[in-house]
């Protein structure tokens, strides 16, 4: 990102005479602190300019597409040229990238990092850790295996899962689960699947392969390039997640499942109470997904999928509520609090509560009061870095930022589906920060989680 | 007009027009929203053409557009601050000031766009476009491309974002900083 979010999201509101006076003050203060914000806010409303001098060129002709009435949409011929070579190298390097693709094994060295419970087939010797191996096909049985590349790279694969190196920067994952962490010298490695080529550009990603061929690709920091024959190459940034089918466009996948400690694919880990998450929103380029986390509820547990480092905590001088304690996660983004008709449905698998935590400082959305009751709980997420969000909270004594929630609570007795309102307060001047929210099967005893204080 | 008030204006005008895309964006960038830069930009040419007879021939047209037009800006800010949220008039002149410094950068980037674009699906770049036409009804565009208003602010402020990245690769490759 090119800076914090926020900050540009009250820039892009500056540019449509959107900002309230209090707003204005403070993007104006910020100006004058930080000159990378000021280039930021320079080039922001240059593209601005720069796509209002494009509008209003005579050969760009633009029609509002229309999926249902069928519009044909023309060009200028300057875009249109455009258009073409973009498509013709496009369909180049997929061809290229296919050619020298032979399939053929290649041998790696590779450092067992752990191999803690990972169990290989026909392997008759443990492998142990800090073990070097030389690697051509793995096929992990069960248990996670995780080796370092010397390009830096990390390969951390669940079982059971299938692969094959076929050169020092190219794994093909037939089956299974796969993170890989590209570190400062691994850009550019690439997974490959039966569903297309995911090319690492700096970052930390996950891929899942079901047994069908099915893919799916998630970003946890920086951006991937994806080929595939029908979508072409497009690419996604962190927090965002796509399911790709040979020979089909690339749909967004909405519910991406996490482990506890890390942001990485943990597909193994069903969370007993979130079937699944979806929302409402139809926009083909929109591709963010919510993390649910299984049982992951609890002090230092990621609160949002867009916001790395604002965890949930207890209010000061209090323990983490044992009610919520071990309840499944499920990471809303908080870029969508300005959302006016976002609607996130839920559908919960058995009997469970449905937990929403809503920021203390603005008064209850209307769909909360309507379908949820207000537990009395308290718990705050943070530590917040200075942005909008909280400019009017004060840092406490080890000058960290934090954001107080109240809890609410919606019973769903026999499992079935919820549905969560808009994040926008009206008439409030907007939400301050994203709704939380968290499912807790009702069998669940928190007792348990008691023991350990709630810590991950 | 005389020959020489005749040739002073074609001169004028063969500078204005190669020049005018990089100051009404040296003003857009001052201004909170593309309808004032339009209502800025009218007077700003009008007094260019007025001050022309003391432009220097061997001075840089641009340099000198810009600083008229900077002016013409924070008169047109100060007369507006009394009823709109607008930055201070030190901020803006911190801003103005960075412009003229980075203009190569931002002329470079602007020259980027049309690359950019391109790269957006037709049906993206169709809908930026139809969304930045002069006259643009945003609440017919959003509701015919399936969205709220909202909605459409919001992927509109997603596609700025792309192409903002987009050009500083874009740039990065050529070298320019």
């Amino acid at each position: 990102m090119i800076h914090g979010q926020d900050r540009l999201d009250q820039i892009s509101r500056y540019a449509q005479g959107m900002l309230a006076a209090d707003e204005t003050r403070d993007l104006e203060s910020a100006l004058r602190a930080d000159a990378n914000l000021r280039r930021d806010f320079l080039e922001y409303l240059n593209v601005d300019a720069a796509l209002a001098e494009h509008a209003a060129l005579p050969e760009t002709e633009s029609v509002v597409p229309c999926a249902t009435c069928g519009v044909r949409r023309r060009l200028g011929p300057r875009l249109f040229l455009a258009a073409a070579f973009v498509l013709l190298v496009a369909t180049v390097a997929v061809w290229l990238g296919r050619s020298a693709d032979d399939g053929a094994p290649s041998a790696v060295v590779a450092e067992v990092l752990s191999n803690e419970q990972g169990e290989l087939e026909d392997q008759t010797t443990t492998i142990q850790q800090g073990e070097r191996l030389s690697v051509s096909g793995v096929r992990l049985k069960k248990g996670p295996l995780r080796l370092l590349l010397p390009s830096g790279v990390t390969l951390d694969l669940s079982g059971p899962a299938q692969g094959a190196f076929e050169g020092p920067m190219r794994f093909r994952l037939t089956q299974g689960s796969l993170n890989v962490d590209v570190g400062q010298r691994g850009k550019g490695f690439t997974v490959v699947t039966g569903a297309g080529e995911i090319t690492d550009l700096g970052t930390r990603f996950g891929v899942n392969v079901s047994p069908g061929g099915q893919t799916d690709v998630a970003v946890f920091s920086g951006e991937v390039r994806i080929r595939e024959r029908e979508m072409g190459v497009v690419t996604i940034s962190e927090g965002e997640a796509l399911r790709l089918h040979a020979g089909h466009r690339g749909d967004r996948l909405l519910m991406v499942p996490l482990k506890r400690r890390e942001m990485a694919l943990d597909p193994a880990r069903a969370a007993p109470a979130v079937a699944s998450v979806t929302d409402n929103i139809e926009d083909s380029d929109y591709r963010r997904f919510y993390g649910v986390v299984a049982g992951g509820m609890g002090a230092g547990m990621l609160v949002y999928t867009d916001k790395p480092g604002v965890m949930w905590q207890p209010v000061d001088g209090a323990a983490f509520p044992a009610e919520l304690l071990g309840a499944d996660v499920v990471r809303t983004f908080h870029s969508d609090r300005h959302e006016l008709d976002l609607k996130v449905t839920l559908d919960v698998s058995q009997r469970s509560a449905v937990y929403v935590m809503h920021d203390a400082r603005k008064p209850p959305l209307d769909w909360l009061e309507q379908g949820f009751e207000d537990t009395g709980l308290r718990v705050r997420s943070g530590p917040w870095e200075l942005t909008p969000a909280v400019w009017d909270l004060t840092a406490n004594a080890q000058g960290k930022i934090y954001v107080e929630y109240t809890v609410w609570r919606a019973q769903v007795p026999a499992g079935g589906r919820i549905e969560l309102g808009p994040p926008h307060v009206r008439g409030e001047g907007g939400a301050k920060v994203m709704f939380g929210v968290a499912v807790k099967p009702h069998e669940l005893n928190a007792d348990k989680h008691e023991q350990t204080g709630g810590e991950l | 007009m005389d020959e020489l008030g005749n040739q002073r204006h074609d001169q004028f005008l063969r500078l204005y027009t190669a020049n005018e895309p990089a100051i009404r964006a040296f003003v857009r960038r001052l201004v909170p929203t593309r309808a004032d830069a339009a209502d800025v930009i009218q007077g700003v040419a009008l007094v260019l053409w007025r001050k022309f007879d003391g432009f220097d021939s061997q001075e840089d047209f641009r340099k000198w557009a810009f600083g008229v037009a900077r002016y013409e800006t924070l008169a047109w800010l100060r007369d507006k601050a009394r009823d709109r949220h607008v930055l201070a008039e030190d901020v803006l002149e911190v801003l103005a000031e960075e412009a003229v410094s980075a203009e190569t950068r931002l002329s470079a980037q602007r020259e980027a766009m049309e690359q950019c674009l391109a790269k957006l699906s037709l049906e993206q770049r169709s809908l930026v476009m139809a969304a930045y036409a002069p006259g643009a009804r945003i609440e017919e565009i959003a509701a015919r491309s399936g969205r709220t208003i909202g909605g459409f602010y919001q992927w509109l402020h997603r596609m700025r974002l792309r192409l903002l990245e987009c050009t500083r690769r874009v740039l990065a490759v050529e070298g320019i900083s």
